[in-house]
């Protein structure tokens, strides 16, 4: 008896593996996504909303990075990027090279927040000139009196996404003037949180990252003003971000689709149509600043015309 | 004095054997009570049956524990047979000389390697040369590869402490070595065997890194139905909420960590009654 147990449950085991091989493609295509890790939460969003309209639908989203999101679309891999910078130059050649054929789209806006420690009670703004001084590559900057004379003799500790983010690319572009370009000796991490705790931590902390971060950890933390192109002090929130004023720190966030994806597969087309649609509130939800009205109009009549020819 | 002196030393170390093991049940027991705190309010049937989400109180981790599952399948059927295997060739047949020194000493450096970099090589050989991509099987063959030298270890510990006069008095009543092998020797090991391959699989359970190179999906509405379909897997959804700025998701990925230790202890405990329940056939 036991033994006609043990061989049922083998024969039940090898029949799952033949199941699991045979089972033919009885679903909708799967619309694959990659990429940036500060868009992957609106994405996700849309995805779950879209899969609960779309019973049959299968969306997929993986995190590497905006860059190897970029990579994927090179390689034809991906119907979707998720990025949270615009496409570099010199993946805009090898897209051309191997005859690959793209459309970007904003989908919404970030805000990169310099936080510092709730102790810190000198510094309640800052200039761009100044975020320069302390992390430009190779900067010898360690103390605030370094920063201004007028600052107190504290000990500054930096603490910066790492090189994979995207943040950290537009936060050593707009700061720099170079992507990628910025001091070693700073508290790196891949994780935000990690970030946050850090300044909340340590007295003479200075930290950068997304908006989202810091609205959940206001009773942690205490995000400065920027100075901006037209010599205003401006605090980061949605109203400022969405009327250009927090320059040069907010950023918008995109997705690039696969135009033959997109043109082949009516699925591809409904979930980027059901996107937009929803992108507003879904953004919002999760930490972000939606679109203007007119920009999504933008991006509606993009997609239109790209449908048509 | 030297009476003295030896009672110090006894004293002494065991002092400080105790001092070891109450930092190392402590820390164990904080780390628990942390978890299991922050872990609880998530947890529920709808937590299990549920695909992830951006709210917090409907989210939950169908896909991901379907993914570990086939997962833990594939890495099952593959790694076990070979490992055992090839456990046997180097115990039975493979000659006692340099080469087969060096072949256990590289072994023995495998089993050591970061898993990242198994990761690597399942992206290098079964994601680009065979093409299988970003699926289920790429990730149970990586898997597989990385307990490998885990379960030929143990196995071949298994086999060495099986008594000597088995196999002797399987040849002497005539027995071919295929047979002392088969029917004495790998009978006698399995409890310890088996043992070696559920501590090792319970170990692939928890792997990230290598997964996360091979480029499994974070966000999957959909639970894998065959070896191509992409797949995500219970560390990198836990990964991804501990990464997120809202609180209420760090709640979550304490809640996957509670369900990620509990199948943990499931296979520690199958292993522990299996070695309980077959030692009784063993020889003593």
């Amino acid at each position: 008896m036991r033994k006609n147990r043990g061989r049922e449950m083998k024969f039940n085991l090898l029949l799952l593996c033949f199941a699991m091989l045979a089972s033919t493609n009885i679903y909708a295509k799967t619309i694959i996504i990659k990429g940036s890790s500060t868009v992957y939460p609106i994405s996700e969003a849309v995805a779950e909303e879209y899969g609960k309209i779309h019973r049959q639908a299968r969306v997929s989203i993986s995190v590497g990075g905006t860059g190897s999101g970029f990579n994927a679309l090179i390689h034809n891999k991906t119907d979707i990027v998720n990025a949270s910078r615009a496409i570099e130059t010199s993946e805009i050649k090898a897209t051309k090279q191997n005859g690959v054929e793209y459309v970007g789209f904003a989908i919404a806006y970030d805000a990169i927040v310099i936080a510092v420690n709730k102790k810190n009670t000198w510094i309640s703004q800052i200039t761009v000139d100044q975020l320069h001084k302390i992390w430009a590559s190779g900067s010898k900057v360690l103390n605030w009196k370094q920063v201004d004379s007028s600052l107190p003799d504290s000990k500054l500790s930096l603490y910066s996404p790492g090189t994979a983010s995207g943040t950290f690319d537009y936060f050593t572009h707009a700061v720099n003037g170079q992507s990628g370009l910025i001091r070693t000796d700073s508290t790196r991490n891949e994780d935000a949180n990690v970030l946050v705790r850090g300044v909340e931590g340590n007295t003479g902390a200075m930290g950068y990252f997304g908006y989202a971060y810091y609205v959940n950890n206001t009773n942690k933390l205490r995000a400065l003003a920027v100075v901006n192109n037209q010599g205003k002090a401006v605090f980061p929130s949605q109203k400022n971000a969405l009327n250009g004023t927090y320059n040069p720190l907010t950023r918008p966030l995109f997705i690039y689709v696969n135009v033959k994806k997109l043109r082949e597969s009516k699925e591809v087309q409904n979930f980027v149509k059901f996107y937009f649609a929803k992108a507003k509130d879904l953004a919002q939800e999760v930490g972000y600043f939606p679109l203007t009205p007119k920009e999504k109009e933008k991006n509606i009549a993009t997609l239109r015309n790209i449908l048509k020819n | 004095m030297a009476y003295w002196k030896r009672k110090l030393k006894e004293r002494l170390l065991k002092i400080g054997s105790m001092i070891a093991t109450i930092i190392s049940l402590l820390s164990l027991l904080i780390l628990l009570i942390q978890i299991l705190c922050s872990g609880t309010s998530y947890l529920s049937w709808q937590f299990l049956t549920s695909y992830p989400s951006r709210i917090a109180e409907q989210a939950g981790i169908k896909s991901a524990l379907a993914g570990s599952f086939y997962l833990l399948l594939i890495t099952f059927i593959v790694a076990v047979p070979l490992g055992i295997a090839t456990a046997i060739f180097l115990e039975e047949y493979a000659p006692k000389h340099r080469i087969t020194n060096i072949i256990n000493i590289n072994i023995l450096n495998l089993a050591g390697m970061p898993s990242i970099v198994y990761g690597l090589l399942g992206l290098a050989i079964f994601a680009i040369f065979f093409g299988f991509d970003s699926s289920i099987l790429t990730g149970g063959l990586t898997l597989a590869l990385l307990i490998l030298p885990i379960i030929v270890i143990t196995s071949q510990e298994a086999i060495r402490a099986v008594p000597d006069s088995i196999k002797q008095a399987g040849y002497a009543l005539g027995a071919r070595r295929w047979q002392v092998v088969l029917g004495q020797i790998l009978p006698a090991a399995l409890p310890s065997i088996m043992t070696g391959v559920i501590l090792s699989i319970s170990r692939s359970i928890g792997e990230t890194a290598p997964l996360i190179i091979i480029g499994a999906l974070t966000y999957a509405g959909f639970v894998p139905m065959k070896l191509t379909d992409s797949f995500t897997a219970l560390p990198i959804q836990i990964y991804n909420w501990a990464g997120r700025p809202q609180p209420s998701f760090h709640n979550l990925a304490a809640s996957g960590i509670v369900v990620l230790l509990a199948c943990l202890f499931v296979l520690n405990f199958v292993a522990v009654y299996i070695r309980r329940r077959f030692q009784k056939y063993m020889v003593k």
